[in-house]
């Protein structure tokens, strides 16, 4: 085999036998990656029903995929890793759309009136729905929009470090380390160190702003790289954010929109919650349902360029086969009729109408998440839960653990969507063929759900889930959300005035742009503002210095302050699960 | 900015801030709704006309877009000839600054949508393949498998004298 004479930052990776096969899908490959993602998935199954958070945890996969591929077993290639963190973090990926759901049926006491065997048919649904509609997208997201897609350019980046040179690889460790460092002071509980480095700042109390001018910044370097990677594409996000929070809010003030009782601080929060945020995922909707007919054409190409390849069966093809896409689809709509014709009684008719309805709706919503994604690497997750569930609530005829269940296979699906079309960026960047990162995922991805649900089910009886121990932040969320809809509080109109802006937007002629304005009205200001302030470093970077400065020096130590802090989520997580930290 | 354009894109963000405030209200303005998207719509066809007369005022010029992304493929493609057949590390480090070009190519080719999304997305999908050809020999080159390398090296090569076929025979 090859000579170990490997060192990080120098291309001088000798080998004795130059004819043999490009290492890529490989056993060590897949086993790395399936116990490295399993790992992962546990960790965050536990860790997201106690703090209420998750991650992806690619970077991290490529990173330990590197010391042990390279490290340990002294072989291992690019395209190798860029397989061992795409099987992780499929592996991984499908936890945020379990924990999101399932323990909300636990805190209504209404698991026991589903089998388990659903609960794992219809999140395998999901996992498989979520892949297979990617197929088609890839093409037109990543190779004719070319979205940048912060975290799979991230990703890339610590692919390809040790081939890169000396420099590259010192500006990506030294972005880890500044911000691992800094996210250790804000979270780390010990000796006040929180107290030196907040977890956020108030420009609105500094500048002695009234108090329902929201100007809050997070001092997260994490959001800050994703806006140093994203650039102007985030700029759109910033102007939305000061639109949503510095124009529309004062307007809604003066002119007397609001009720009496909301004062003082309290105004932001209610504009957001109950004005800008509906016309956001409003706009996000109707903006990707604009999206999805302008590329139509190009969707058609590409799935006929992929059927016809398929066809001829020769030469260099490195897309999917189209079957794969018909068999996914079936396959999942068939599991989803079963799970509803089975669970809930609702007769043949309409459990095909659910299903058909479903795997539909799984289609916007994953094409959404991947263009949210891509453009900004935000996700709206909550935001589409909630047409979910309103959705799924009406086919189903309210009832709610079948609409529980069913939130989890677009969960799944969804979450599974987003990351997919990362890693395919990724793979993109660095080389990897389509289509065995697409086979590896749909032979991996299901493994993910049987974790989480196995680790929920095990806390449901160590310690009960919606208590003090286990508060479950995000199913409380989902409970809040179905409660709301079942007593009529969902502002249908919103969604409506803000859907027709969004179509309206995206017609513009300008990508995306109505997503991008619907995400900077659903998110937060607190994020906006270091993510816009990411954006405009990038901006002036590559004016000044061009577009090389911005390959060889920002986009290195911006992927460098992504890893850092995904790297001590992922820290948390395993020390929560080891009972050392208590939040 | 061309002044239709810019006029466009007034008319567009005007349209969308009174769009977003009088949807805000408690229940929406439906009417006020309606006139912020009479005045969107005016702004969004004055802006694509603006985008199409300017890409094909550089056209004429020959200042910028289609010559200029005729420049960036026969100069990339120039690069790759003179590497075909030279040492491996000399490779990685010129794929390095060829990528570079072809990303600034890809940059450079997004006001050909106006052309239509059909001529855009021939011409980027198989640059896209090429381009991911090059990286792909760019990894292979850094992991020492040489003979992977020039495969895809030649592939990218292929791909890109495709583009720069389509390219040419575009009329703008």
């Amino acid at each position: 085999m090859a000579d170990a004479n490997w060192k990080v930052g120098e291309a001088s990776w000798k080998r004795k036998d130059s004819d043999e096969t490009y290492r890529e899908v490989t056993p060590a490959a897949i086993i790395l990656g399936v116990i490295w993602g399993a790992f992962m998935a546990a960790s965050f199954t536990y860790a997201g029903m106690i703090m209420g958070f998750t991650s992806g945890g690619s970077a991290i996969a490529a990173i330990v995929g590197w010391g042990v591929l390279r490290g340990i077993l002294k072989k291992g290639t690019v395209v190798e890793n860029n397989i061992v963190q795409t099987i992780a973090s499929a592996v991984n990926i499908s936890v945020s759309g379990v924990i999101f759901t399932i323990p909300a049926l636990y805190i209504m006491g209404l698991h026991q009136e589903i089998n388990t065997t659903y609960f794992f048919l219809a999140t395998a649904a999901g996992a498989i729905l979520g892949i297979t509609f990617i197929i088609p997208l890839r093409k037109q997201m990543i190779e004719i929009d070319r979205l940048r897609f912060p975290t799979g350019t991230a990703v890339a980046t610590v692919l390809k470090t040790p081939g890169s040179g000396i420099e590259k690889a010192r500006l990506l460790f030294l972005g880890m380390a500044v911000s691992a460092a800094v996210y250790l002071v804000q979270q780390f509980p010990v000796l006040g160190l929180p107290e030196i480095i907040p977890e956020y700042v108030d420009l609105g109390a500094i500048l002695h702003l009234p108090e329902w001018v929201s100007l809050a910044m997070a001092l997260s370097l994490m959001v800050f790289g994703m806006g140093l990677i994203t650039g102007r594409n985030g700029l759109i996000v910033l102007a939305g954010g000061i639109l949503s929070y510095y124009i529309i809010t004062p307007i809604v003030k003066t002119l007397g929109w609001l009720p009496s009782d909301v004062t003082g601080g309290a105004i932001s929060g209610f504009v957001y919650a109950n004005m800008t945020r509906p016309l956001g995922i409003g706009m996000l909707l109707g903006g990707s349902i604009a999206g999805l007919i302008l590329s139509m054409p190009v969707i058609i190409v590409a799935l006929r360029s992929i059927a016809n390849a398929s066809k001829l069966g020769t030469g260099r093809n490195e897309e999917l086969p189209i079957k794969y896409l018909y068999a996914g689809i079936t396959l999942a709509f068939l599991l989803l009729l079963v799970t509803t014709y089975q669970l809930g009684n609702l007769g043949i008719g309409r459990s095909l109408l659910t299903a058909l309805v479903g795997v539909a709706w799984i289609f916007v919503a994953a094409l959404l998440v991947a263009m949210s994604t891509g453009m900004t690497d935000w996700s709206p997750v909550s935001g589409l839960s909630l047409v979910s569930v309103m959705i799924l609530l009406y086919l189903t005829g309210k009832q709610v653990p079948l609409t529980i269940l069913l939130g989890a296979t677009v969960g799944v699906a969804i979450s599974g969507a987003a990351d997919m079309m990362q890693d395919l960026k990724t793979g993109h960047l660095v080389g990897g063929i389509p289509s065995r990162q697409q086979k590896v995922e749909l032979l991996t991805a299901w493994i993910g759900p049987i974790i989480a649900l196995t680790v929920v089910g095990l806390i449901w009886k160590a310690y009960g889930i919606g208590n003090e121990t286990v508060p479950a932040p995000q199913a409380m969320a989902l409970k809040s959300m179905v409660d709301a809809i079942l007593g009529g509080n969902v502002p249908v109109d919103k969604f409506i005035a803000g859907g027709i802006l969004g179509f309206a937007l995206s017609m513009s002629g300008i990508p995306g742009l109505g997503v991008l304005v619907g995400l900077s009205m659903y998110l937060p200001m607190l994020y906006i503002l270091p993510y816009g302030l990411g954006c405009i470093v990038h901006e002036i970077a590559k004016r000044k210095k061009g577009n090389e400065f911005i390959t060889e020096k920002v986009l290195p130590i911006a992927a460098g302050l992504m890893v850092g802090e995904a790297a001590m989520t992922l820290l948390f997580a395993v020390l929560t699960v080891m009972g050392v930290l208590h939040p | 900015m061309e002044m239709k354009k810019l006029v466009g894109n007034v008319l567009l963000t005007v349209g969308l801030v009174a769009g977003a405030i009088t949807a805000a209200r408690m229940p929406p303005m439906w009417g006020g709704l309606a006139v912020s998207l009479a005045v969107m719509g005016a702004g969004i066809v004055l802006r694509r006309q603006g985008a199409k007369e300017e890409l094909h005022r550089a056209a004429q010029s020959g200042t910028g877009g289609v010559r200029e992304l005729e420049r960036l493929l026969t100069d990339a493609i120039g690069r790759i000839e003179k590497i075909m057949d030279a040492p491996a590390e000399k490779v990685t480090a010129e794929l390095t600054k060829i990528l570079e070009e072809l990303d600034e190519f890809a940059e450079k080719a997004q006001p050909l949508r106006i052309e239509g999304l059909m001529t855009y997305g021939t011409i980027m999908s198989v640059f896209s393949k090429g381009e991911r050809a090059l990286n792909r020999a760019w990894s292979a080159f850094a992991d020492g498998y040489e003979e992977e390398g020039r495969r895809y090296l030649r592939y990218g090569y292929d791909d890109l004298k495709e583009t720069l076929s389509a390219v040419k025979a575009l009329k703008v």
